[in-house]
């Protein structure tokens, strides 16, 4: 449901290739996938959304230029326990802060960086890309409205629990993303920290 | 620089550009700029520091008229209204060719249902407006806000 920009204009699809990698305490994970290239509208059928014909009126949003330091995967998302994502999304690279602020509300900060040897042309082509992430962009912005609405959810009754079960109630690593393991194996982590003290 | 009526169209211009996106009319906003517009929503921090990062950084129309479709098709976010008041338009210079450089303050309020209205988004915007056969239009449109913290998200053009 989330996302919908990524899936209608082709760079998430039902081909790509997706793994969960966590590490041994399961505190740092890193969420990677790589772009299906090949096949038609016909073998993705299963993502509802996906609309083969579907095209931006300006591309240079997603002039993507494949850079050798990706090592292969087009996004890779490096969760590092507590509270700092290092993100590469294709040419887009930033860091996303969590910074607590009090009782159920943080900061988000983003942080958007390129590289010293980076050409003109790729340092606008970031910039670009950078439409896409942030408080606005066409794929981030749904992320911060889902999340409140979760937290509005879980403050209606303060008795309850809330468990993260999709993927079942396991922790480990997954070649696909259709689960909530990792936030169940830094959760796992935080607590035996949590407990230790 | 500028007569009473070159005047008065600027700043019927600043106050549909505020109607049209107030009244969430986002087939009209694409055509209050030229085909090869500039559309900047950044922080001030960033501006004054002369760092490039925008929250978002259109640079045509064709840019303008995806947001659209995002706002519409792709965007999973809760509805809210938004209200600008925006400040008379202060003419900084209008060049021999006619291009009209001007800025005004604005505070945009948010409105959520059933909700109370809040302070949303505060700056001021940086412009540059030229003569089209269809009216003046904006060429370049940077809107520079003071409110670093964002509530959230930003869905709507400012």
């Amino acid at each position: 449901m989330l996302h919908t920009w990524f899936v209608t204009f082709g760079l998430w699809r039902a081909d790509n290739k997706s793994q969960l990698l966590m590490d041994t305490h399961h505190r740092h994970a890193a969420m990677v996938s790589t772009r299906g290239a090949a096949g038609k509208a016909a073998d993705v059928t299963q993502v509802s959304s996906f609309k083969a014909n579907m095209e931006l009126n300006d591309p240079r949003f997603l002039d993507i230029v494949q850079e050798p330091w990706w090592g292969g995967p087009t996004a890779v998302m490096m969760t590092v326990f507590p509270s700092v994502i290092f993100q590469q999304q294709v040419n887009s690279v930033s860091t996303r802060h969590i910074q607590p602020d009090g009782h159920g509300a943080f900061d988000f900060v983003w942080t958007h960086f390129g590289f010293e040897d980076d050409s003109e042309e790729m340092t606008q082509r970031r910039l670009q890309q950078a439409n896409l992430f942030g408080p606005a962009g066409f794929v981030s912005a749904d992320d911060g409205e889902v999340i409140e609405w979760s937290q509005e959810a879980f403050e209606t009754k303060p008795s309850h629990r809330a468990l993260v079960e999709l993927g079942g109630r396991e922790v480990g690593d997954t070649d696909h993303m259709v689960t909530e393991t990792l936030i169940r194996g830094m959760y796992e982590y935080w607590r035996k920290v949590m407990e230790a003290t | 620089m500028m007569d009473f009526k070159n005047y008065f169209e600027l700043t019927q211009l600043y106050g549909d550009y505020a109607s049209a996106v107030d009244a969430a009319d986002w087939d009209a906003w694409p055509e209050f700029f030229i085909d090869d517009c500039v559309y900047k929503l950044q922080p001030r921090e960033n501006h004054e520091r002369g760092f490039p990062l925008s929250t978002l950084a259109f640079e045509s129309k064709g840019m303008l008229k995806d947001r659209v479709y995002g706002i519409r098709e792709t965007l999973f976010h809760d509805p809210y209204y938004q209200r600008h008041v925006v400040g008379t338009p202060v003419v900084r210079k209008v060049d021999a060719d006619g291009r009209i450089h001007s800025e005004a303050n604005y505070a945009v309020f948010r409105t959520r249902l059933s909700k109370e209205s809040t302070v949303f988004n505060v700056g001021r915007t940086l412009d540059e407006v030229v003569r089209t056969p269809q009216g003046l239009k904006f060429a370049s449109r940077l809107v520079i806000y003071d409110s670093e913290l964002i509530p959230n998200s930003l869905i709507y053009p400012i």
